[in-house]
């Protein structure tokens, strides 16, 4: 009983000391999903981009206001296009070093353009720019086939100068290469075939960001240390560690007992720690609206009158009241930035008789969705996206129609929807840039059938559009017709949020997995007493 | 026992066994308790007070109260008739799948034991196959790739939830084979399809009926299991272990108590009855297991 | 030995249609490493489907890939994650050993505690104490693993907050064995519920049908000490059934694992195992597989030979 006692004892003041110990240290789960996967490589995956700037900088960076583009905690200080959008020049920083001391030049951007750009290369084609069209840079398609030995569209002027040369005009080109993680030519030892095997990653890695790998072990933590050559000035904290969490409960329990200082939470956590002075709560959009994706291969999703059933039979205001808690805001199209929306456009207000009635006269004409059962396909998983379907399939069934939430993991859903368009209609998400949308949605070559030559024209007005006022202008003018049209049922764009204790100095998160990189001045994090 | 044996009447061995169930107590309780439990699942609809799908935003996430016994889920059902309407999924899935099991394993058992020769070492060995995995592993694995449904999850457990049933089948029919009735009955030309279900199954019975419950037992804990991972039972379905999957997400777990305790309960007191009533099951059939 | 040899063999053929199985079963099933490229959020054209597709060469013949995966296996190389390209059999020894780490620790709890209980009460039949750890032990055989740690964290790690929540360390200092210890009180309690009571139950019958043994009475007769007959002859001729059960106990211990890793973030080869499988990442399903395959075996053989070993009359069998 006694040993028993001293070694509880024993127990307590090892946490006690751990604890203490820790100071300077800033222990997070940062980015991906619930906690946060140190394991993300660059360019492998869409997420993960708060935790690889922090080692590896991109050319440029989003601004904390989710609009521009910015040089600001960047690789580039500024860039310029030709009149026709063909060039666009990047001058870059001067003086930049590598975690190793060495010198940064243009040579290193051109240098990982080709490396993970190579005819063995694993990652590619979705890369090197953010929508995956690198086609458009001149020579990038013979370098990927074999049958030239660089990519003659990216050339180093100068060591500070660097040019992309495209074959078509893109006057939002800078746009795409957000996630162009620049790697050191003097220090990577791998293939472009060993991308993903290589542990060079977890190892050795060197990039110019200001925390440099200290420490790795595998699903359990990174650690990084301040990077003293940091152009900016070395950061504040003696220790940044991004902690595996498979599960947000695990990490939320991890916070509140005080193991960690910072983590990505969902909107029903979040509301738990606002107002708790304890905790701060950041919060920013996800850039990705949730919406109802109907297959036009199938008759019933021709008629616009049942498409709109579905927006006006959807309660989304209590949805957005009562499940999402006031965490998601009504979209009126498939674009989720408040920017592009149209100011007359029609929320379709919660309306079941006007449902009811829109499906009598649908079916008045032969189309009848109320007699059949359909499989409502989504590839979410969660409570809350759970709660979300079980609340949409109640509201379908007051206006007659039967539908089945499925709950199917990323390979079925390719298989189903990307491949055999097998569905009725799913519950996904649409996300966008803030100089991209995703037009192959409807246009031509779409998965889902839909032949609208109105599309293709809005389309093209848009790419076509050189200035920021006419880009607007055409992608606003893209949305107000989705709007109307009803092409898919669009609902909602929900908020991300991350929390951390009130303690840390100068911390900053933004939390939205998909987008960013966004600047948020890690260098100035500060944990002292 | 000795009484009984000394009787004067001639008692059949499945009658003694009852006697010898009816006098265990904890067969009786275990008993007793499943009954209750069968009975708010069977008349679910009559102990229920809200419809179980029915949902209301307005009364979400409330604590029990005289209003909702049981308090409300995170969009404003009922955890009481949930409960009740989930026990009858999870038992149908429970009683459903071992039935499955059993007839595969019947089968399989029967085929194995009868034959013998490389019939037998065929099923045996692949007998040994399906047991190299826990079943939640294999089930698991194919799970997510059958896709959800009530069904699938019966199939799923009874399909590679048999071995243990086929093991037991063999090894009676085994013993049986060389006896004296089924020798005559093959020397007068029967088919061995009549022999093997008229006259060796009945004497299988008895010991089949103590690994029923087993069996059941299993599948109520595999399907709980199943969609605890979430990959059982779908949506809006109510079933123990889908409810029960609702306290992995921290909210729940930490501030609504009341949504996933009642599941883990009658999950625990299920498994619990059907154990006391196994275990009396086989001390009755096997009178040199009681101590 | 003749015996043992005989199972050996016989576990060769079954080893080989394990792997068929396991690589049967996963070929049913759609999910490729492009599953990994495709952000669905933003979609993916046909054209670029099929470009990739190409790219890793997904089109040989069934005997053909199973021939070359076996091939591979033998050779120790399992392949690579689909989710982040990291070497399976790398990943995989590693997170072994930490399922290890957490299967010793039930396994001892529950070795050492079921046994010391089970002679307890086996001394002591009809007691209070026998019906109360009997009655307990029902409980304790009837608890899924699912159920026990979300009882257990929420008792110990939520509501009272003594225990951590997850994860196998504290992070960001140097790892100390207590710290480890510390961690695992919950998984490992967790998981050690069902085997105590099981082995507990065991030891106790194993108890008493000795008790009623010939050389017990002899020894009684022979006037030696009470403790000295326990000890000595009773609760060691009643342990020996008991060893072979734990080798049974081993497919359990793996099933539990699966629930309690992931309930506490054990960072070990079950919780490994959900995740690969929710997310389809099939070189990593399969070599986990054929790990979980190799141990169960494995345990059966030594089973087999524990058996023999306690009783000889198998030999001949």
């Amino acid at each position: 009983m006694k040993n028993l006692f001293r070694s509880l004892m024993s127990l307590v003041l090892i946490f006690l000391f751990s604890v203490g110990f820790a100071s300077g240290t800033l222990i997070g789960g940062f980015d991906v999903g619930p906690g946060g996967d140190p394991q993300v490589i660059p360019f492998h995956n869409f997420a993960g981009n708060t935790w690889l700037a922090k080692i590896y900088s991109p050319l440029i960076m989003m601004t904390p206001d989710f609009g521009e583009a910015t040089a600001e905690g960047s690789l580039s200080t500024s860039w310029e296009t030709n009149a026709e959008a063909t060039v666009w020049t990047f001058h870059l920083r001067e003086g930049v070093k590598w975690h190793d001391g060495e010198p940064f030049t243009a040579s290193d951007v051109k240098f990982t353009a080709e490396l993970i750009s190579a005819p063995d290369a694993v990652v590619k084609r979705t890369l090197l720019t953010a929508e995956g069209q690198p086609t458009n840079i001149q020579g990038w398609t013979e370098y990927n086939a074999g049958s030239a030995t660089e990519i003659s569209g990216i050339v180093a002027v100068d060591d500070t100068t660097l040019e992309f040369r495209l074959i078509e005009p893109d006057p939002r080109f800078f746009d795409s290469i957000r996630w162009f993680y620049i790697l050191p030519k003097h220090a990577v030892d791998f293939g472009p075939s060993e991308f993903q095997s290589t542990d060079w990653w977890f190892t050795k890695a060197i990039g110019t960001g200001p925390f440099k790998l200290s420490a790795f072990e595998k699903d359990q933590y990174m650690e990084l240390a301040p990077n003293e050559y940091y152009w900016d000035g070395a950061p504040k904290l003696d220790k940044l560690i991004n902690r595996y969490f498979t599960d947000e409960a695990a990490a939320v329990l991890a916070l509140e007992s005080g193991d960690i200082d910072f983590t990505y939470v969902g909107a029903d956590i979040a509301a738990k720690f606002e107002g708790n002075p304890d905790y701060v709560v950041f919060q920013g959009p996800s850039f990705v609206t949730n919406l109802f994706n109907f297959n036009y291969q199938r008759d019933a999703w021709k008629d616009k009158r049942v498409r709109q059933a579905f927006m006006y039979g959807i309660d989304r205001e209590s949805i957005l009241k009562d499940v999402f808690n006031g965490t998601a805001q009504a979209t009126p199209c498939n674009d989720p930035y408040p920017n592009f929306w149209p100011e007359d456009a029609n929320y379709y207000p919660y309306d079941p008789a006007k449902a009811r009635q829109l499906l009598d006269e649908a079916a008045a004409d032969g189309i009848d969705v109320r007699t059949a059962t359909y499989d409502l396909p989504t590839y979410y998983s969660g409570q809350l996206p759970k709660d979300i379907l079980t609340v949409m399939q109640a509201n379908l069934a007051d206006i007659g129609v039967n539908a089945n939430p499925l709950f199917i993991d990323v390979a079925s859903w390719r298989v189903k929807v990307d491949q055999e368009a097998d569905f009725d209609f799913t519950y996904r998400g649409f996300g966008a840039g803030p100089a991209f949308i995703g037009t192959n949605w409807y246009t031509e070559g779409n998965q889902w059938g839909i032949t609208d030559p109105m599309y293709e024209t809005l389309v093209t007005n848009m790419n076509k559009a050189f200035t920021p006022e006419e880009y607007k202008a055409a992608r606003t003018a893209l949305c107000s017709y989705e709007n109307e049209d009803a092409t898919f049922a669009y609902f909602w764009v929900s908020t991300r949020y991350g929390v951390a204790k009130a303690s840390i100095k100068d911390f900053y998160y933004f939390p939205a997995p998909g987008g960013g990189p966004y600047v948020d001045h890690s260098e100035r994090w500060d944990k002292g007493e | 026992m000795l009484e009984i044996a000394a009787s004067p009447k001639a008692v059949s061995p499945n009658y003694k066994a009852w006697l010898r169930f009816r006098r265990h107590p904890l067969a009786v309780l275990g008993s007793v308790m499943f009954i209750i439990i069968l009975i708010l699942a069977l008349f679910a609809p009559v102990f229920d007070r809200y419809e179980p799908n029915k949902l209301s935003l307005a009364d979400k996430f409330q604590a029990p109260s005289m209003e909702h016994f049981f308090g409300t889920d995170r969009v404003g059902r009922d955890i009481w008739s949930r409960t009740l309407h989930g026990g009858r999924v999870s038992l149908l899935v429970g009683f459903a799948a071992a039935l499955v099991s059993m007839i595969v394993g019947v089968i399989l058992g029967g085929l194995s034991g009868y034959y013998g020769g490389w019939v037998d070492m065929l099923i045996m060995r692949f007998t040994d196959v399906i047991m190299t995995f826990p079943q939640v592993v294999i089930i698991l694995t194919v799970a997510t790739f059958v896709g959800q449904g009530i069904l699938n999850v019966i199939f799923l457990i009874g399909l590679f939830s048999w071995p243990g049933t086929a093991r037991l089948v063999r090894g009676q029919v085994l013993s049986l084979r060389e006896e004296q009735f089924v020798v005559a009955a093959q020397s007068l030309g029967a088919r061995d399809f009549v022999i093997i279900f008229k006259h060796i199954m009945p004497s299988v019975i008895a010991p089949l009926l103590a690994s029923l419950t087993f069996a059941i037992n299993g599948a109520v804990l595999l399907e709980a299991g199943l969609s605890f991972l979430g990959v059982g039972i779908p949506l809006p379905t109510a079933s123990w272990g889908n409810m029960l999957e609702t306290a992995r997400s921290l909210d729940v777990l930490q501030d609504g108590p009341w949504m996933w305790i009642p599941p883990a309960v009658m999950i625990l007191l299920n498994v619990l009855a059907i154990n006391f009533i196994g275990d009396g099951l086989r001390d009755a059939l096997d009178p040199k297991h009681i101590v | 030995m003749q015996y043992f040899l005989r199972r050996l063999l016989i576990n060769i053929p079954v080893f080989f249609a394990v792997t068929l199985l396991i690589y049967g079963l996963i070929n049913l099933a759609p999910g490729d490493p492009i599953d990994f490229f495709v952000n669905e959020e933003v979609g993916i054209s046909r054209a670029d489907l099929a470009f990739l597709e190409e790219q890793f060469g997904l089109n040989d013949p069934f005997i053909v890939r199973y021939g070359k995966w076996l091939s591979n296996t033998f050779r120790g190389d399992l392949g690579f994650r689909f989710k982040n390209g990291d070497d399976v059999a790398e990943v995989l020894r590693e997170r072994l050993q930490r399922t290890l780490i957490l299967m010793g620790g039930a396994l001892s709890v529950s070795i050492v505690g079921g046994v010391l209980l089970g002679v307890f009460i086996g001394m002591r039949q009809y007691s209070f104490w026998d019906f109360a750890l009997t009655g307990l032990s029902f409980v304790g055989i009837s608890m899924p693993a699912f159920i026990a740690g979300i009882f257990g964290l929420y008792l110990f790690s939520v509501k009272l907050g003594w225990l951590p929540s997850g994860g196998m360390r504290t992070i960001g200092v140097p790892p100390t064995l207590l710290d480890l210890l510390y961690h695992m009180i919950l998984p490992a309690g967790t998981l050690a519920i069902l085997q105590l009571a099981t082995f507990m139950r065991y030891t106790r019958f194993s108890v008493l049908e000795i008790k009623q043994a010939d050389f017990i009475r002899t020894a009684k007769a022979k006037g030696l000490p009470d403790y000295q007959v326990t000890w000595r002859h009773m609760v060691r001729n009643a342990i020996l059934p008991v060893v072979t059960v734990i080798g049974l106990s081993l497919p359990t211990l793996v099933a539990g694992a699966l629930f309690t890793e992931t309930i506490y973030s054990w960072p070990g080869m079950g919780s490994l195992f959900v995740d690969a499988v929710l997310v389809r990442d099939y070189p990593m399903v399969m070599g986990i597989m054929l790990v979980i395959a190799l141990v169960v075996l494995l345990a059966n053989l030594l089973t087999d030979l524990a058996y023999g070993l306690v009783d000889p009359r198998i030999r001949f069998e």
